[in-house]
C-alpha cells in the first residue's frame, strides 16, 4: 500500500488532506480497480471472440445479443436488490413470476379482457407484485429464510402456470409488440424499454431513501436497525420490487416473442444470479451496481452466443457459465478476504503508518 | 522458587482503599511445591485501552482463587490468556511449573495442559443432547458405546449435582437455562485430566440449591488438589468459598488477600465502594418538577420498597443508568429504542430516540460505506421528500456534525480506516445528525480512547445545552460524573437512585452489588422479573414440536386418503407404483438433508441427480469401468464444493448453483437426446421380489435406516451436528471444520449417485432435465420433515415420510383426476402450513 495515500487518524494536517486527495491521473487506476472491471474486460473480450468468425467487431452482433442481455439484466437486477438487502436473501421465485405474467400478459391481451393492453399490464405487474408482496410476509413475519420462503411462493406459482396455460394459449400482439420490435440499426424497442427500465431501478437504488436503507441494512442489519432503518417495510419493499421486476420482464418477453411457454422463466433462475455475481457485485449484501450486473448479463449471453457461433454443442454453453460463475465468486471472495485480513490487521493508524 | 510473591498488596496510587493486605502467600513461604499455574508481569491493550498491566498471578494445587472486580477490571482478559483465547502483549505463563510458549498457546493447547474453562456465554451445543455434549470433549473410547456414554454422562452430572433429574438423552434446546448451565458445568468440571477449573460467574443461572451443590463439589475437588478459579460478583459466593481472593481494579492487581476471616465490607472497599456510604443527601427534588413534563417513563420494579419503582428522563437530563454488567440496563434500552413497536405498557415515551452502541463493529459502523453517509443515513427521513433523498442537505448536515467533531477531514474516508475512537465519534454524530430528543447511549465509550471519551462528553454537554436528553448506561462508573442522575441497577431491578454530587462512585459500586448478597430464589426472580420478559410454555405446543410430526400426519393423511380413493392401492404391486416416485424423492431428500445439516443448500441437486442418470444410461452401460470413473468425479466434484464454501468463505447456494450449470452442461455432452438404457444388473437389482411388503417400500426403510445411522448413530454424527449448529465453537474445540464438511458432502454425494441410480433403473432411460424438480422438492422434504434452516438438526425419518406425502399428492390428484402439476401448488402450501405451525409454536417457545 502506498504510505501517501493512508493519512494519519489523529493528525489532521491540510497537507496530508491534499495528498489524500485523489489524483486527476487515478482515474485510470480507478476505472481499473472497479469490481466490474472484470466483467467489462470479458464482455470486450467475448465481443471481439464472437464477431472474429462474423467479420471482426461487429455492431449487428452486439444488436444481436443485446436484447437477451437487456431482459437478463432486469433479471439480475431483480435479484441483485433481494441480494443486497443482505443476510444471504435469494429470490427463488423470480421464474416462475417471469412465467406467469408473460401467461397471464398473454392471456389478458389475447380477448379474455376485450384485447386491452394496457389493464393486460397492469394485471401481470399486480400477479408480480402480490407474489413479492407474498414472498415477504413470509420472510418477515413466519420468520422464513428468503431462500425456502420463496421456494414455497415459486412452487405455488407454478401450478398457477400449469393452471393459466391450460385455460388459454392466445398469443399476444398489438401496439405493444411492434412496439418492442421495432427496430433502429438492429436494435430493438424492446432494449430501449430495458434500458429504461434500469435506469428507473438505478434511480431507485442511488436516489431515493429507499436505496440508502437498502444498502444500510444489507452491510449490517443490527447496525440499521438502531439507525432507524425500518427492516420489515424495507423488506415488503425489497420483494415487491423484485415481483415487479420479474413481472415486467414477463410481459416484455412475452410480448416480445409473442407466445409464452412453460419453461420461459427457467434460465432466469441461475441466470439472474449469475449475472449479479460475474458483474462484480458482493453476495453478502449491502452492494449494488446495476452498470455491473447489466456487463454480467453481457457477459453471460455473449458466451453463449459465441459458442453457438463456433458450432459447439450446448451442453458446453452451461459448462462454461457455470465454471465462470464459480471462478468468479472464488476470485471475488479471495479479494474480499485479503483486504479483510489487511483491514483487520490496520485497525489502528499507526499499524497503517508503517506500513 | 518458582513462585514469585511480590505485587499483592495494592500498588501506592490506588487510593486510601487499598490498604496494605493480611498476606496468604508470602507467609506461607516456601510452600509453593504446588503451583500449577503461574503469570507473570501480563501487559495486554486493546487499541487505547490498558486491559492489564503488569498483572502477577499465581494459583496453588487445591487452591480456591476468587477474581473479583469491577467491570472492565481485567478479569476476562486475563481468563482469555490463561485458556489461550488471547496472546498478551507481554508476560510469561507457566503451568505445572514449566513455561509455556505463548506464540503457540492457544484454547486446543490449554485444554490439553488440564485448564478448563466455564464460559458465561454457553458454549454447549443446544442441537445436541447432554450425552452428547459430553463426549465431543471427552477422549475417544466413549464416543464409540452409546450407553456407555449415556451412563457416564449420568454420572458426571450425578457427581456436580446430586439429584439433577437432567435426562442425558435431553436435547439441550428442550432444557431450562438452568440446566444448560448446569450441563455446561458440569462437562468441564469432570474432565479426566482437569488440573485447572476456570468458572465465570458459575451460579448467575442455578438455583440456590444448585448453586451450594456446587459450592460443595468445588470444595471436595479442591481437597483432592484441584485448582479453582472463580469469577464472581456476588460477594458473599466468594467469603464462603474462596481460599483467596484477587481483586483487580482498573487492569491491575489492586488486592490479594486471604478469603477466610474478610468480611464483606472489607471486600467492599477494596472492590471500591465507600466503606460506610455516607447517607444519601434528601435530592433537592428532580430535575424536572411532576411527572407530566417527563420525556421517558419506564416502570420497573425495585429492589425493595425504599428504591425507586421507575425510571423517568426529563428534558435536558443526562441520566445515567449504573450496576454491574448485565444487570438489566442493555434489554431497557432497547425496550425504550423498540417501544413504539411493542407498545409496551410499562414504556411511556414522548419524544423520538437515537441509540448509540459502544459495540461498533457489530452494532454500529455500516463498513462499505463513507464517514459521511454512516453520518448521513440518520438524517435521510429529515432530508427526503416523497421518496427521493436531497444529497446535497443530506450531506451538508452530515458534514455540520462532522465538523462540529473534528473529523470533517475523514468524510470521505470509509468507515472502517478510522480508529475505534473516530469511529465512536461519527456514531455519535450519527444520533445527533438524526435531530432525536432523547439519545440512547449504550456504553458508548467502550474502548475508546480518553481524548474522544472527553469530546464525547463535550458533545453531550452541548446536546444538553440544546434542549436535549440522554439516557446513558456505561461499564464505567468514574463516567457517571457527566450524567444529572444516577438510576443503579442489580439484578434486572432497581436498586438506587443518585441525584448530582450524590452520585459517587464508591455509592455506585455499592448499590451495584446491592442484590448479590441477598439469596433470592428462581421463583422470586421469575416474579421480580418484569412481566413481559417472561414466557409461557404450554404444554399443548410441545407435542408439535417434535420435528417430524408433520411429516408423519402429512404421510398418514396422504395414504390414508389415497387407499380410500383407490382401494386397489393396498395391492403390494399397486402400492409399489405408488412408491416408486417417492423412492427417488426420498434418496434426493437424504443428500439435501446432508446439506441442510450443515446449515447449507444444494440447489444443484437436480442435474447432479440428472448427471448420474445420465452416465447410468450411457456410459455405465457401455463401458463399466468408465461409468464408475464418471461417478466417482461426481464425488470428487462435491469435495471440491465443500473446499470452496470452507475454505473462501463462498455460500453453498452460490457453489451449488454454479455447480448446477456444470452438471448439466456435462450431462447434455454426455447424451444428446434422452434415451439409452440402464444396465442390466441394475434393472435387475430392483425387480427382486420381495412380497409381501412391496420393494419401494423396502429401499424407503432402507434409505431412512442409513439416514438415521449417519445423522444419529455414527461416531462422526455428533461432529457434523455440532457443525452445523456452530462452526465456530467446534472449531475452538480443536475439530477440523473442513473434514467434517468434506464427510457430509461426499455422504450428500452418495445419496446423489444412489437417487440417479434409482432413477435409471425405474425408467430404463435417462434425461438430464427429468429430475430438475427433485432441487427444490427435496428441499421441501427435508424442511417438512422437521429440519431447521439454520442447521444441525435433522430428521431423517420426518424427511422420508415428507418425501413420501409430497410425491403422494401428485399420485392423488392423478386419481381424482387433476393435473398432477398442481401438486406442486399444494407441495408449496404444505410447505408454508408446517413452516407457519413451527413459527407460531417455537414464538410460544421462547
Amino acid at each position: 500500500m502506498n504510505p501517501l495515500t493512508t493519512s494519519h487518524d489523529l493528525v489532521h494536517s491540510p497537507i496530508r488532506d491534499l495528498i489524500h486527495a485523489p489524483a486527476r491521473g487515478a482515474a485510470w487506476r480507478r476505472l481499473f480497480s472497479r469490481p466490474w472491471t472484470g466483467a467489462l474486460v470479458a464482455a470486450a473480450m467475448l465481443w471481439f471472440l464472437g464477431g472474429l468468425s462474423s467479420g471482426g467487431l461487429s455492431l449487428r452482433f452486439l444488436a444481436v445479443n443485446a436484447t437477451a442481455a437487456g431482459f437478463l439484466a432486469l433479471a439480475g437486477v431483480a435479484q441483485m436488490t433481494v441480494m443486497a438487502s443482505g443476510g444471504g436473501s435469494f429470490d427463488l421465485s423470480l421464474p416462475y413470476i417471469i412465467t406467469l405474467s408473460a401467461y397471464v400478459m398473454s392471456a389478458a391481451s389475447g380477448g379474455m379482457l376485450g384485447g386491452n393492453q394496457a389493464i393486460a399490464v397492469l394485471l401481470s405487474l399486480a400477479v408480480g407484485l402480490g407474489a413479492g408482496m407474498v414472498n415477504a410476509l413470509l420472510v418477515w413475519f413466519l420468520r422464513i429464510p428468503p431462500m425456502v420462503a420463496t421456494l414455497a411462493c415459486g412452487y405455488i406459482l407454478y401450478s398457477l402456470i400449469v393452471g393459466i396455460q391450460r385455460s388459454s394459449t392466445s398469443v399476444a400482439g398489438g401496439s405493444l409488440q411492434s412496439l418492442l420490435r421495432a427496430q433502429v440499426f438492429g436494435f430493438t424497442g424492446a432494449l430501449a424499454v430495458c434500458i429504461a427500465t434500469l435506469v428507473a431501478m438505478w434511480v431507485l437504488l442511488r436516489r431515493t431513501r429507499y436505496g440508502y436503507f437498502l444498502h444500510a441494512m444489507g452491510q449490517n442489519r443490527e447496525a440499521a436497525r438502531l439507525s432507524g432503518v425500518p427492516l420489515g417495510t424495507m423488506t415488503l419493499i425489497t420483494f415487491s420490487v423484485s415481483g415487479l421486476l420479474a413481472a415486467w420482464l414477463g410481459v416484455l418477453i412475452s410480448s416480445f416473442q409473442g407466445a409464452p411457454s412453460t419453461n420461459l422463466g427457467t434460465t432466469y433462475l441461475m441466470g439472474s444470479v449469475a449475472a449479479v455475481v460475474v458483474g462484480g457485485t458482493s453476495i453478502s449484501g449491502g452492494q449494488t451496481s446495476v452498470w455491473g450486473t447489466t456487463l454480467g448479463a453481457f457477459v453471460l449471453t455473449f458466451v453463449v452466443t459465441d459458442l453457438i457461433v463456433w458450432q459447439l454443442q450446448p451442453g458446453f454453453q452451461h459448462l462454461i457459465q457455470g465454471l465462470i460463475v464459480i471462478a468468479t465468486v472464488a476470485v471475488t471472495k479471495l479479494a474480499e478476504i485479503r483486504r479483510g485480513t489487511t483491514r483487520s490487521k490496520q485497525h489502528t493508524a499507526q499499524e497503517r503508518g508503517s506500513k | 522458587m518458582l513462585r514469585r510473591s511480590g505485587n499483592r498488596t495494592a500498588s501506592p496510587h490506588d487510593g486510601p482503599q487499598g490498604s496494605p493486605a493480611p498476606l496468604g502467600l508470602a507467609q506461607s513461604g516456601a510452600a509453593d511445591a504446588g503451583t500449577v499455574l503461574r503469570a507473570s508481569g501480563i501487559s495486554q491493550t486493546y487499541g487505547p485501552t490498558k486491559a492489564l498491566t503488569n498483572v502477577d498471578f499465581a494459583l496453588r494445587a487445591g487452591e480456591i482463587v476468587g477474581l473479583l472486580g469491577a467491570n472492565g477490571a481485567g478479569k476476562s482478559t486475563l481468563l482469555n490468556v490463561i485458556g489461550g483465547t488471547v496472546t498478551p502483549d507481554q508476560g510469561e505463563l507457566w503451568i505445572s511449573e514449566s513455561p509455556v510458549d505463548l506464540s503457540t498457546y492457544g484454547p486446543l493447547r490449554s485444554r490439553r495442559a488440564g485448564v478448563q474453562r466455564v464460559f458465561q456465554e454457553l458454549s454447549v451445543f443446544q442441537n445436541l443432547s447432554v450425552t452428547a455434549n459430553f463426549s465431543l470433549t471427552a477422549e475417544s473410547g466413549t464416543k464409540l458405546n452409546k450407553r456407555l456414554a449415556q451412563r457416564e454422562a449420568r454420572h458426571r452430572l450425578d457427581a456436580v449435582f446430586p439429584g439433577n433429574g437432567i435426562s442425558p438423552r435431553a436435547e439441550l434446546a428442550a432444557i431450562p437455562l438452568a440446566q444448560r448451565q448446569m450441563v455446561e458445568i458440569a462437562r468441564s468440571s469432570t474432565e479426566r485430566s482437569l488440573k485447572v477449573l476456570i468458572l465465570d460467574e458459575p451460579t448467575s443461572a442455578l438455583s440456590a440449591k444448585a448453586a451450594s451443590q456446587l459450592g460443595d463439589y468445588l470444595r471436595r475437588r479442591a481437597a483432592g488438589g484441584l485448582s479453582i478459579i472463580y469469577v464472581t460478583h456476588k460477594l458473599d459466593e466468594a467469603l464462603q468459598l474462596c481460599d483467596r481472593i484477587v481483586v483487580l481494579r482498573d487492569g491491575k492487581l489492586h488486592w490479594e488477600g486471604d478469603g477466610p476471616g474478610l468480611t464483606r465490607e472489607t471486600l467492599l472497599t477494596h472492590l471500591g465502594a465507600a466503606p460506610e456510604p455516607s447517607p444519601v443527601p434528601e435530592p433537592d427534588g428532580p430535575a424536572v418538577a411532576g411527572g407530566a413534563s417527563h420525556l421517558l417513563t419506564v416502570k420497573l420494579p425495585g429492589r425493595d420498597q425504599s428504591a425507586p419503582q421507575e425510571v423517568t428522563v426529563g428534558q435536558g437530563e443526562i441520566v445515567g443508568l449504573a450496576g454491574l454488567e448485565g444487570a438489566g440496563q442493555r434489554p431497557l434500552l432497547r425496550a425504550v429504542f423498540q417501544h413504539r413497536r411493542f407498545r409496551r405498557r410499562q414504556v411511556d415515551l414522548h419524544t423520538s430516540t437515537a441509540y448509540v452502541s459502544g459495540d461498533r463493529q457489530r452494532e454500529g459502523v455500516l463498513p462499505l460505506w463513507t464517514v459521511l453517509e454512516n453520518v448521513g443515513v440518520s438524517a435521510l427521513r429529515r432530508t427526503s421528500t416523497a421518496g427521493f433523498v436531497n444529497r446535497r442537505r443530506n450531506q451538508s448536515i452530515a458534514m455540520r456534525w462532522l465538523e462540529e467533531l473534528g473529523l470533517q477531514n475523514r468524510a470521505h474516508s470509509l468507515v472502517g480506516e478510522l480508529s475505534g475512537g473516530n469511529q465512536q465519534r461519527a456514531l455519535f454524530g450519527r444520533a445527533l445528525a438524526s435531530d432525536a430528543g432523547l439519545l440512547l447511549l449504550d456504553d458508548p465509550t467502550r474502548g475508546v480512547d480518553a481524548a474522544a471519551k472527553g469530546d464525547i462528553y463535550e458533545m453531550l454537554k452541548s446536546a444538553r445545552a440544546d434542549g436535549k436528553s440522554a439516557l446513558f448506561y456505561s461499564t464505567e462508573n468514574a463516567e457517571f460524573q457527566q450524567c444529572d442522575r444516577v438510576y443503579v441497577m442489580a439484578d434486572g431491578a432497581l436498586s438506587a437512585e443518585f441525584t448530582g454530587e450524590a452520585a459517587t462512585e464508591e455509592r455506585i459500586v455499592h448499590a451495584s452489588y446491592a442484590a448479590a448478597g441477598q439469596d433470592t430464589t428462581d421463583q422470586d426472580r421469575q416474579q421480580s422479573y418484569p412481566a413481559w420478559l417472561a414466557s409461557a410454555w404450554p404444554i399443548a405446543k410441545r407435542a408439535l414440536r417434535w420435528g417430524p410430526m408433520p411429516a408423519a400426519i402429512l404421510f398418514l393423511a396422504m395414504l390414508g386418503t389415497v387407499f380410500t380413493v383407490q382401494p386397489n392401492a393396498t395391492n403390494p404391486a399397486m402400492l409399489n407404483m405408488l412408491l416408486q416416485s417417492s423412492t427417488v424423492m426420498a434418496a434426493a431428500a437424504m443428500a439435501q438433508m446432508m446439506f441442510i445439516l450443515g446449515g447449507d443448500f444444494d440447489l444443484g441437486l437436480g442435474f447432479a441427480i440428472g448427471f448420474v442418470n445420465v452416465v447410468a444410461a450411457t456410459l455405465l452401460t457401455t463401458n463399466p469401468a468408465l461409468g464408475v470413473a464418471a461417478l466417482v468425479c461426481v464425488v470428487a466434484g462435491y469435495i471440491l464444493m465443500a473446499l470452496l464454501v470452507e475454505k473462501f468463505g463462498i455460500p453453498s447456494v452460490v457453489v451449488t448453483l454454479g455447480a448446477s450449470f456444470v452438471w448439466l452442461g456435462l450431462g447434455m455432452l454426455l447424451q444428446q437426446v434422452p434415451g439409452g438404457s440402464a444396465p442390466k444388473w441394475l434393472t435387475g437389482l430392483i425387480r427382486i421380489k420381495t412380497a409381501p411388503i412391496p420393494q419401494n417400500a423396502w429401499v424407503l426403510i432402507g434409505l431412512a435406516a442409513l439416514g438415521i445411522l449417519i445423522v444419529s448413530v455414527w461416531r462422526f454424527s455428533i461432529i457434523l451436528k455440532a457443525l452445523g449448529a456452530n462452526r465456530r465453537t467446534l472449531s475452538d474445540l480443536g475439530y477440523s471444520t473442513a473434514r467434517a464438511r468434506i464427510i457430509l458432502y461426499v455422504v450428500a454425494a452418495l445419496f446423489v449417485v444412489v437417487a440417479g441410480l434409482l432413477v435409471a433403473a425405474h425408467t430404463t432411460s435417462s434425461d438430464i432435465n427429468a429430475s430438475s424438480a427433485l432441487t427444490l422438492s427435496s428441499v421441501a422434504a427435508v424442511i417438512v420433515g422437521g429440519a431447521s434452516f439454520s442447521g444441525g438438526r435433522v430428521f431423517p425419518l420426518g424427511a422420508v415420510l415428507a418425501a413420501v406425502g409430497l410425491s403422494l399428492i401428485s399420485s392423488l390428484l392423478v386419481f381424482i383426476g387433476v393435473n398432477s402439476q398442481y401438486s406442486t401448488a399444494v407441495g408449496g402450501i404444505v410447505l408454508i402450513a408446517v413452516l407457519a405451525l413451527r413459527a407460531v409454536t417455537d414464538r410460544g417457545a421462547k
